[in-house]
């Protein structure tokens, strides 16, 4: 048995170290960055503070708790120190803590983001390894014009399109939300129902995604397709199958990995569009209601959690560049 | 005009595109970008209606008098997509041209600099990159109100990094060409090699991040106005698709034909972008901003 590849070698442990460090110096910039939005809008900060529900008691009361009567920096300090906490305001409108109406909503939103990453990675990287061998036959033409479109119409669109077709036309799916109302299923019923509201949000997001992921593969593969070394391993008589998916899309991976892992938030706001469509109880559903309560809490809550996730999954991806890279392998190869 | 090109005072990025005009696809993609622009620009003239009128006439489904049929409140369609096509163009060439413009002279005095001011702006640029786009312009749009003035500034601020990498890469790669060499041998100046030797050198690359920037900025637009917190002082397509999604099970036409000038304008803007970037270099590299819509 070969000895499994350690995760992270030594000697890119100082780099992750430093990596690790600046990762915190980002949250905090951007912890600053949404105290600064609070206080350079227009109106009372109070208000943004408070919600648009908060009477003149209410408002006395957050004046009060975020030291409002207190110089900049002192405020700064207690917004911080707030947030550091874990202490992401209240929510009138939901009468919780912001932080536990997020955390209601995250489910929802991993349910569907991680399975369309899932799909759509899986068939981006077949496609476009396809696409790249043959390059310019015509499987590549149809597969780059279908990434073309899909990379160019707006996920909503996509969405309503799915929509009007699979659910109001032919009745195939449910049109909205993430179970069927009034009927309280349980175990394999509760899953099926779950699965069947799942779908269209679902094909929608991958349609998305799957552009992204198909369009890098297949650019990052025509590059490595070109160097020696995979020259050497075709005239080494390894099987073509093995030299794609062993030797070049190894290396064909790490850029994509990068540039997928550094668009968390991109992958994020399509969600968004879906979770409108579809009215899927998801987190970006929950940032258009607050927009429409002015339920700014959650509203900044919410905007802080997502950036702070960007900051957490581009930490990850450098993990696992880490991991993938041949060069800062562990001094072996596979194949 | 001679037959032969002048190639040998032409910057060598852009001696590579001669096979860019050659491409069928690109020049369809060219003509319906041309399209646009004069919809954009004679709106007045094309659009049949203005397409902020009110009629009684709501609901009416494509037929010769409306090409697109009209809305809820018997508006035009068809003069709706036609006017809309100013918003869209307006704010996607205009964020995109700041947004590069920041991102080139950012970029290139990092990469030109090196040391500890690439360091610096660098960083700076980590910093701005951090905070998601389209939820960013969600909430200033609702802190600060949803104008176009404040939509344009959130996406220059969250676009313009993304070149800035770009550029200070290609900048770094330049640097150590012979040409450069021999120029600063010559007793060329920092700015003279900055801008007569390195930039020239990079522009096809800037051009072509520049018109994939457009296509994304368009979606991003449309992205804000469909969930409500576009400028409405104008007709844009966004908010067509925001208002027709109340009506799609029975007014289709409502949202298919700002979705399709939305989709077909992007499309171009892309298909345009691949191509360039396909002349541009045979070891193709990966221009590609991310799409947040």
């Amino acid at each position: 048995m070969r000895p499994r590849r350690k995760l992270l070698p030594a000697y890119s442990g100082r780099l992750l170290f430093g990596r690790a460090v600046q990762s915190v110096f980002l949250i905090l910039v951007l912890v600053v960055i949404n105290f600064l939005l609070i206080h350079l809008a227009p109106g009372d900060p109070a208000q943004i503070l408070a919600g648009q529900s908060g009477d003149e008691q209410y408002l006395q009361f957050i004046r009060a708790r975020f030291g409002l009567d207190q110089p900049l920096g002192a405020q700064l300090w207690i917004y911080l120190s707030g947030v550091l906490r874990g202490d992401f305001g209240y929510s009138l409108g939901y009468q919780q803590p912001v932080l536990s109406v997020i955390f209601e909503r995250v489910p929802a939103t991993l349910l569907l983001v991680l399975t369309a990453v899932t799909l759509s990675s899986a068939a981006g990287v077949v496609l476009g390894v396809e696409a790249a061998r043959r390059e310019n036959s015509f499987l590549d033409r149809a597969v780059n014009t279908f990434a073309l479109v899909c990379y160019s119409v707006p996920s909503f669109s996509v969405g309503h399109l799915l929509l009007i077709v699979f659910a109001l036309r032919l009745g195939l799916f449910p049109a909205q939300n993430m179970s069927s109302a009034g009927q309280e299923t349980e175990g394999v019923a509760h899953l099926l129902d779950v699965l069947e509201h799942l779908t269209l949000p679902v094909a929608t997001l991958t349609a998305v995604y799957l552009a992204q992921v198909l369009r890098l593969t297949r650019t990052a593969m025509l590059n490595v397709l070109g160097e020696n070394f995979i020259t050497t391993a075709r005239a080494k008589g390894l099987e073509e199958r093995r030299v794609l998916y062993g030797h070049a899309l190894r290396n064909a991976l790490l850029p994509v990995v990068t540039v997928v892992g550094y668009d968390f938030g991109m992958l994020l706001s399509g969600a968004v569009f879906v979770e409108t469509v579809f009215a899927w109880p998801g987190l970006g559903r929950l940032m258009i209601d607050s927009l429409a309560m002015r339920d700014y809490p959650v509203l900044m809550g919410l905007f802080l959690a997502v950036s702070v996730g960007v900051v957490v999954v581009n930490f990850i991806t450098d993990l696992t560049y880490s991991a993938l890279d041949p060069r800062i392998g562990y001094g072996r190869r596979s194949g | 005009m001679s037959e032969e090109r002048d190639d040998k005072n032409a910057p060598a990025g852009w001696a590579a595109l001669s096979s860019f005009g050659r491409n069928p696809v690109t020049a369809v993609g060219v003509v319906v970008l041309a399209v646009y622009f004069l919809a954009a620009v004679f709106a007045g003239l094309i659009a049949p209606r203005d397409p902020q009128k009110t009629s009684r006439e709501s609901f009416r489904p494509p037929s010769a008098e409306h090409l697109f049929g009209t809305d809820d409140l018997g508006r035009d369609v068809f003069s709706g997509v036609v006017h809309g096509a100013r918003v869209s163009l307006v704010m996607g060439f205009a964020v995109a041209l700041l947004s590069v413009l920041v991102g080139v002279l950012v970029g290139s005095a990092a990469g030109y600099a090196g040391g500890l001011a690439d360091d610096l702006l660098m960083r700076l640029t980590e910093v701005f990159i951090i905070p998601p786009r389209f939820f960013l312009a969600l909430v200033v749009a609702a802190l600060f109100g949803s104008n176009y003035v404040n939509l344009a500034a959130v996406l220059v601020v969250t676009y313009w990094p993304s070149t800035a990498r770009l550029v200070r890469a290609e900048v770094l790669s330049l640097k150590e060409r012979g040409y450069v060499e021999a120029a600063r041998a010559l007793g060329a100046g920092h700015a003279r090699l900055l801008f007569h030797a390195i930039l020239p050198n990079a522009s096809p690359l800037i051009v072509t991040n520049f018109v994939m920037m457009v296509g994304m900025v368009v979606l991003v637009e449309a992205g804000l106005s469909f969930v409500g917190l576009g400028d409405s002082s104008h007709v844009s397509w966004g908010y067509m698709l925001h208002n027709g999604e109340h009506f799609m099970r029975d007014a289709w036409w409502m949202m298919f034909f700002p979705a399709l000038a939305i989709s077909l304008l992007v499309l171009a803007l892309n298909a345009v972008g691949d191509a360039l970037n396909r002349a541009l270099d045979p070891k193709t590299r990966i221009a590609q901003p991310g799409k947040a819509t």
